[in-house]
């Protein structure tokens, strides 16, 4: 609770955790404030005609219509959903992946460590996006597949902090007199070393929440993210990409369709760094004490 | 240290092999008709195919091991074989994409470190006061951007308007320069290659087409060293020392300049090394954009159409690169911070 | 000193405004944007328009289109694709019926003669003769690759007996080269029998000097296949090719030439990337993927070309393109429709819109008798609301629902946008007006109400009842196309609560192995012209063994082998073309009432260029700008 109340105290964080809860927000107030046209496909944009001519907002579209006249203010605020869902499910997984490798892998040592960690070195020598679509194009255009991408390549950073970080705990006293008390191994990491370790890890994902949406655009913009005309901030983007110069004499003449979905994806993420960032200022013990 | 380091050459084909068998294995999941279907993007060659001769001839319906030991084979007899999504051998596209990324990345080093050292110590000086808090929401919201977002609204300002720095890698009189028979093409880097050839114009030009990517680039990666350089300036500011320095009464810059940001430079060191090695497999879209023909747009392509051997082949590149830049960073890591001992 | 930096900002921002002039940007260069990958430059191997773009400033053909011109102040349209129109190049003269060139025996066999132009250089010093004429057509049939051009060559010269090389050796040679010795192991007592009995007779040069063809049976098109702009056509040079490691013209050696690479490695062949042609401009360099650059050929057999280099940039980016158009730092700008409006209008720059075209992309194909076999886009495979049979659209009821379901104009209007465009009816392009019937009556139009009438006869009545469910694919990427299923679904949708259609993307590679196993219902996919005649279109739209009629199940192939086939040989088997065109539009009659096909709307022509380009020459068939005839100027 004392970490929370700092963070309050913290006017970055503050402003980041508000954010937050506005988004938190719109996710559940999306069938209120954008009913879904189609009953079963919520995350289907609907589409008032075909040009692919953006038009400016209006009563009917309040936010205009993208490229292939998709409603951009159903986008963003369904989109709100399904940034919560590939933030929380990649991080979570990834976390939690990299959890359970990092920790057997600093806790048994030895053999096992060694294969564990040179798995790892294998992943992270993968090219992040180049990996990623490779996976989406074979698996399929669609969140779920990028999600699995995602996840895939991204647990090895919190193997090797979770890793890491254990082994510098292991040895602590407190750790040590656990293990003289003839703790074991499983209970010795579950209820000793992993809560004191876990913090950096904490932090890291706090930072990924938003970098993972910022991702998954980039593979929307190189045409491997969601499928077309799905409810995701990215592919919302990645409509404004021909646009963004505007007409000649007027060059902002499509400026909705840039300028809605970035400010939803950047304050998104904003919001996650700057909570993160409030955290870790808190959390680092070499830190503390400073203010 | 010495064997550290060959054990860490040692584990260096593991890696690379490991990264090429995984994308073989992602490959069984096609079809032996879409691993073809690279070869036939364009539907007249449809005509008068017949697909599974083909896939016999390829070998497209061997089994994994059989299809990894005939490139593997090959390899071994420098073959790196055909990419048809660059329309040349993947040993030509390497070479002529890779000191293009090159270029680019380490052009882009410079102000991303220079710049994320800068902000980072000033944020972390300032602690706390306002100018820390733009300091850093100016980086977040960099990074908080998509490139893509970042990189287009900068051409529309920047040349769209203001006509200064256009998309490309070079104008027209400079590439017939690059082109013709009195410029010697050394390493490919264009800007180098200049300075070699005594060529300010070329050089001028190159420059003029890099400001662009590489500030887009700077933009979206300052936070991360901006963190890293803030966090450690924070505690090296309040380390005995530092105390020491001060308390002998000497300039709160200098003590700063000299004592402080020296120390806590070891950290951002590490990062910016593997950030500049990561720059390469980052560099997807600002190759896109920007119009140049480097490794990251070839292997997105390459990835899009199956293209097998390419992939391969920049898996194969991509793998040493990572594997000698930790290598270099963990090395560095322990010739300036004597607490560091490799094991 | 922060001073002085901020106001030289501000003088180069405003000095930066005033540089946006009217003056000619770089006046003896030309320099095009565009995207497209080309794959090489033999021109034996090329089947892509991009490589054929590059050929065909560079090298020439026997004989050649006459263009029309789109300038800045004038759309001249003045081309024609009709044989009789076509002019010599380097020929001296067009091959006739009436000048005693084109002959027919009596076995029902024709020759072709072309008297060589004399005096012609090509780049590389050489001199062109007959002999190299012989030697072109001769080392592209031999060189046959996989997924090659080389089909319309061997197609006409073989009397239409073949379309692979391999056939051809099979029958002369008694073997089967597919399964047992591959053409590559020929021995040479082998590869001379072939040579001598079956290639070297086709084309020869005469005492007088001229190159005669041989054609077993008429093939009406021949000409237009090797005029100007096919790059199958483009001419050679003997002694050259030679000394880049080509077929030495040896009769007992051709097979080490044979499918260089497999057809899967341009670089296979010896002319994958050095080109010498007798054209306006040579190459200066190719850098695949990036750009390739031309220059002005002083020794051209004709005046030479006005502009000295031209550029080319392959620019994927759509807003870099656009922004160095419209700063004037290109000359030549590819658009895609969409984003017409973008340069439409602004100063210095001339759209010029509704030009012709010649093609039928895209257009949907019904698929009968599907592939049930792991087919996730019918659903259950039965009869019910939860998916589709095997059989489900051999029912014609059925496919003129789906026929009367599109709305075309709306398709026109939204996609195809400021570009427009027309409707088509059948497998013939309206820009063949002779063999094209611009009969209203036989023509599709939305009608719901008709669709439900069609879609309650369908299977008596079946489909009414017990309702569907199925998936329509698009490639990914491809926008136009996810709109058409769109449509689709949602007019097929809302006539029967038990009609479904989901609209899926997949990458290109399935959607093409999903095509070539006949599973999808429904699969959308465009045809370019080879050449222009309506034989390039009947073929692939409605022939059972057509590339794309082939994969629309037993039912309608043995339809197509019935009725179409034999109507398809009948209108080559006369060279007259009155004759033809009635053969032609009997085609698109019956299939207007098979309606084997959805006949989509065709997207109009347009070009893009800077005011001060002048002389661009026009013909549907080219694949490219012709840049001898282009200037920079203004009048």
């Amino acid at each position: 609770m004392t970490t929370f109340l700092k963070l309050i105290k913290n006017p970055l964080g503050l402003i980041g955790l508000v954010l937050l809860v506005f988004f938190i927000v719109i996710g559940i107030l999306a069938p209120v404030l954008a009913p879904p046209a189609w009953e079963n496909e919520p995350y289907r944009i609907p589409r008032d005609g075909y040009s692919s001519v953006p038009k400016p907002p209006s009563p009917e579209h309040p936010f205009g219509t993208a490229e292939g006249q998709y409603d951009i203010y159903y986008g963003i605020v369904w989109g709100t959903r399904t940034a919560w869902t590939v933030s929380l499910i990649v991080v979570g997984i990834s976390a939690l992946v990299g959890i359970v490798i990092g920790s057997v892998a600093a806790f048994y040592g030895g053999v096992l460590d060694e294969v564990l960690m040179r798995i790892t070195d294998i992943f992270y020598a993968f090219p992040f996006l180049v990996g990623a679509m490779v996976l989406t194009t074979i698996l399929g255009r669609g969140l779920t597949n990028v999600m699995v991408a995602l996840v895939v390549l991204g647990w090895m950073g919190y193997a090797r902090l979770i890793r890491g970080d254990i082994l510098q705990i292991r040895e602590a006293d407190y750790v040590q007199a656990a293990r003289a008390a003839g703790a074991n191994s499983l209970r010795l990491i579950l209820r000793h070393i992993l809560p004191n370790a876990i913090w950096p890890v904490v932090v890291q994902g706090t930072m990924s929440m938003g970098s993972i949406v910022i991702t998954a655009a980039a593979l929307s913009f190189l045409g491997v993210g969601a499928p077309l005309g799905y409810a995701d901030w990215g592919q919302l983007i990645s409509y404004a990409r021909n646009w963004i110069l505007g007409l000649y004499g007027n060059p902002l003449a499509y400026w909705y369709v840039v300028i809605y979905p970035s400010i939803a994806i950047t304050l998104f993420c904003l919001s996650w760094n700057l909570v993160g960032d409030a955290l870790r200022d808190i959390l680092d013990p070499r830190l503390r004490g400073s203010r | 240290m010495l064997a550290y380091i060959i054990r860490r050459l040692l584990m260096l084909p593991v890696v690379v092999l490991g990264c090429i068998i995984l994308v073989f294995a992602v490959m069984q999941l096609l079809s032996p008709y879409e691993r073809l279907s690279i070869y036939c993007s364009n539907p007249a060659e449809l005509k008068n195919i017949d697909f599974d001769v083909l896939i016999e001839r390829y070998g497209l319906n061997d089994p994994i091991y059989s299809q990894f030991a005939d490139w593997f084979w090959n390899v071994m007899h420098g073959e790196l074989g055909w990419s048809q999504s660059a329309a040349r051998p993947v040993m030509g596209a390497f070479m002529r994409f890779m000191p293009v990324s090159a270029e680019l990345a380490l052009w882009s080093a410079l102000p991303i470190i220079l710049g994320g050292i800068w902000l980072g110590s000033l944020s972390a000086v300032k602690h706390n006061k306002p100018i820390d808090h733009i300091t850093r929401i100016f980086a977040i919201t960099g990074w908080s951007l998509p490139t893509f977002v970042a990189g287009l609204l900068g051409l529309f300002l920047f040349y769209g308007i203001l006509g200064w720095f256009p998309p490309g890698q070079l104008g027209l009189g400079a590439s017939a320069i690059v082109r013709s028979s009195q410029f010697v093409n050394y390493t490919g880097i264009i800007t180098l290659d200049a300075v070699l050839n005594w060529n300010w114009y070329v050089f001028g030009d190159a420059l003029r087409h890099l400001v662009l990517p590489v500030f887009t680039l700077a933009y979206v990666s300052w936070a991360l060293l901006l963190r890293v350089t803030r966090a450690s300036m924070l505690e090296t500011l309040r380390q005995d020392y530092v105390t020491t320095a001060r308390a002998k009464g000497l300039e709160e810059k200098v003590v700063i300049k000299k004592h402080a940001r020296r120390n806590a430079l070891i950290p951002t060191i590490t990062i910016a090394g593997v950030t500049v090695a990561f720059l390469f497999n980052g560099l997807v879209i600002t190759e896109t954009i920007f119009d140049f023909h480097g490794l990251g747009r070839w292997a997105a392509r390459a990835a899009q159409t199956f293209d097998l051997p390419a992939l391969l082949g920049y898996l194969l590149f991509n793998g040493v690169l990572i594997v000698f830049a930790n290598l270099i960073v963990d090395v560095m890591y322990a010739y300036i911070d004597p607490r560091v001992r490799l094991e | 000193m922060k001073r002085i930096w901020l106001l030289s900002l501000a003088l180069v921002l405003v000095l930066s405004v005033f540089t946006l002039g009217q003056e000619i940007t770089n006046p003896d260069t030309i320099v095009r944007i565009e995207y497209g990958t080309i794959n090489t430059l033999d021109p034996a191997y090329s089947y892509d328009t991009s490589s054929g773009a590059v050929i065909f400033n560079i090298m020439e053909n026997l004989i050649m289109w006459p263009a029309g011109v789109v300038d800045a102040d004038e759309t001249d349209l003045s081309y024609s694709l009709a044989t009789a129109d076509l002019l010599p190049m380097l020929a001296t003269v067009t091959p006739l019926v009436d000048n005693g060139l084109i002959v027919t025996y009596p076995d029902g066999s024709i020759t072709y003669q072309f008297p060589i132009r004399k005096g012609v250089k090509f780049h590389e010093g050489g001199s062109l003769t007959p002999e190299d004429v012989e030697y072109t057509f001769e080392r592209g049939m031999l060189q046959d690759r996989d997924g090659g051009p080389q089909w319309m060559l061997i197609e006409p010269l073989s009397g239409s007996k073949y379309g692979r090389l391999y056939q051809w050796v099979n029958d002369v040679l008694g073997i089967d080269t597919e399964k047992g010795t591959l053409i590559e192991d020929l021995t040479p007592e082998q590869q001379t029998k072939f040579y001598n009995e079956a290639i070297d007779p086709l084309v020869e040069v005469t005492t007088t000097g001229d190159v005669v063809f041989h054609l077993a049976a008429p093939y009406p098109p021949f000409l237009t296949i090797l005029a100007h702009a096919g790059n199958w056509g483009a001419i050679l040079d003997k002694e050259w090719v030679i000394e880049q490691g080509g077929w030495d013209g040896a009769a007992d050696d051709w097979a080490a030439w044979y499918n260089p690479g497999g057809g899967q490695a341009a670089e296979a062949s010896e002319l994958y990337d050095v080109i010498n042609g007798t054209g306006p401009y040579m190459l200066d360099h190719w850098d695949p993927g990036v750009d390739v650059v031309y220059e002005r050929f002083d020794g051209y057999w004709r005046e030479p070309a006005a502009i000295k280099t031209v550029v080319n940039k392959k620019i994927q980016e759509w807003s870099a393109r656009l922004l160095l158009f419209g700063r004037g730092d290109a000359d030549i700008c590819s658009v895609d429709p969409q984003y017409l409006m973008q340069v439409m209008g602004q100063p210095g720059i001339v759209t010029t819109l509704n030009l012709p075209t010649l093609g039928l992309n895209p257009a949907g194909f019904f698929t009968s008798d599907l592939n049930l076999q792991g087919n996730d886009l019918v659903g259950s495979g039965k009869w019910a609301e939860d998916g589709i049979p095997s059989e489900f659209f051999n029912d014609l009821h059925l496919r003129k629902a789906f026929a009367y379901s599109f709305e075309y104009q709306t398709y026109i209007d939204e996609v195809l946008g400021l570009a427009g465009g027309y409707r088509t009816h059948g497998p013939v392009p309206k820009a063949f007006g002779w063999a094209y019937d611009d009969d209203p009556a036989i023509y599709y139009n939305f009608d719901i109400e008709k669709a439900t009438a069609e879609m309650k006869l369908a299977w008596d009545g079946k489909v009414w009842d017990s309702g569907f469910t199925f998936t329509l694919l698009y490639n990914e990427g491809n926008q136009g196309r996810k709109v058409i299923a769109e449509i689709l679904e949602k007019n097929i949708e809302s006539m029967n609560p038990k009609f479904h259609i989901d609209v899926r993307g997949v990458p290109w590679a399935s959607y093409l192995d999903r095509m070539v196993t006949e599973q999808m219902p429904l699969f959308v996919i465009g045809w370019l012209a080879d050449f222009p005649d309506p034989h390039n279109f009947v073929i692939p739209f409605a022939s059972s063994t057509g590339t794309f009629s082939g994969w629309q199940g037993k039912t309608l192939v043995a339809m197509f082998a019935e009725k179409y086939d034999p109507l398809i040989s009948a209108a080559m088997a006369t060279s007259v073309q009155a004759e033809r065109a009635v053969i032609y539009k009997q085609i698109e009659h019956i299939s207007y009432d098979d309606c084997y096909d959805l006949w989509l709307p065709q997207v109009n022509g347009y070009r893009v260029q800077r005011d001060w380009v002048q002389g661009y020459a026009f013909n549907p068939i080219f694949p490219d700008v012709y840049y001898y005839s282009v200037y920079k100027a203004y009048e």
